[in-house]
């Protein structure tokens, strides 16, 4: 299933690295080099985004901004925060979104991605 | 499909930025995008593979895109590079924002002129060592 995926990351390695490995599995990926980018990629992009990956801390608008943004503008969305933070910390601020905690393996996004996309949503 | 050819794009406009690179992607290219010269320069000196081609803006905000070409270019002396000028630049802007987005991603709208100069800078031999602007 080819699904159109939007990324949300300020480092620019971290950003194509993920692009790369959602590419290769087919999927069409639309990225932003913060929160302020990716709300006008969706805005503009007029056909379904199937799922939001976005990074916490990003200059302009960070990914927790982002979330709450494009969940009003695209509710069914769904959500994965990549984060060199841990679940427990970002649980504590109240940030309950599927989660991959930063450095991950290419096999453990796939593995995740083709989770949320086989779920229906939050 | 052409998966084993690397593309940087080096594009400051978010919208243009992802036209080019969905594009390429679908035609079977692999894309790396940098939205400014610091992540292009990152981006390049950082991939451990070969890289064939950098497209990138005359005008980046911030610095020349003909300058961030040849400093790639010391670093990776096989990469070949192509410069839009402000007019194909506008060529780019003016396809983002006058169609829907999603189709224009769909429909391979790149300008022409861009167009042939990614066909010369992968297929001519003899395609100029400097950068060349289009």
């Amino acid at each position: 299933m080819v699904c159109v995926i939007l990324i949300a990351e300020d480092e620019v390695l971290v950003r194509n690295y993920v692009r790369h490995t959602l590419e290769s599995e087919g999927h069409d990926v639309l990225t932003a080099a913060d929160g302020y980018e990716a709300l006008e990629v969706s805005r503009r992009y007029d056909g379904v985004i199937d799922l939001l990956i976005t990074d916490v801390k990003m200059p302009r608008m960070d990914g927790i901004a982002l979330i709450q943004e494009l969940r009003k503008e695209r509710p069914g969305i769904r959500i994965l925060v990549m984060s060199g933070k841990t679940s427990d910390e970002l649980r504590r601020e109240n940030h309950m979104f599927p989660f991959l905690r930063k450095p991950f393996l290419p096999a453990a996004l796939r593995e995740t991605v083709r989770r949320l996309l086989g779920s229906d949503g939050q | 499909m052409e998966q084993d050819i690397t593309i940087v794009v080096a594009e400051d406009r978010v919208l243009v930025r992802n036209l080019i690179g969905l594009v390429l992607h679908r035609e079977g290219y692999h894309v790396l995008s940098a939205a400014d010269c610091d992540e292009a320069r990152e981006l390049c000196l950082n991939h451990p593979g070969e890289l064939k081609l950098l497209i990138t803006r005359k005008d980046l905000p911030d610095c020349k895109g003909s300058d961030l070409a040849k400093t790639v270019l010391r670093s990776r002396p096989e990469i070949r590079a192509i410069v839009l000028s402000a007019s194909v630049a506008a060529e780019l802007q003016k396809v983002v924002h006058q169609k829907s987005f999603a189709a224009a991603t769909q429909d391979s709208s790149l300008p022409l002129v861009l167009r042939n100069g990614i066909s010369r800078a992968l297929s001519e031999p003899d395609f100029p060592s400097e950068p060349l602007e289009i």
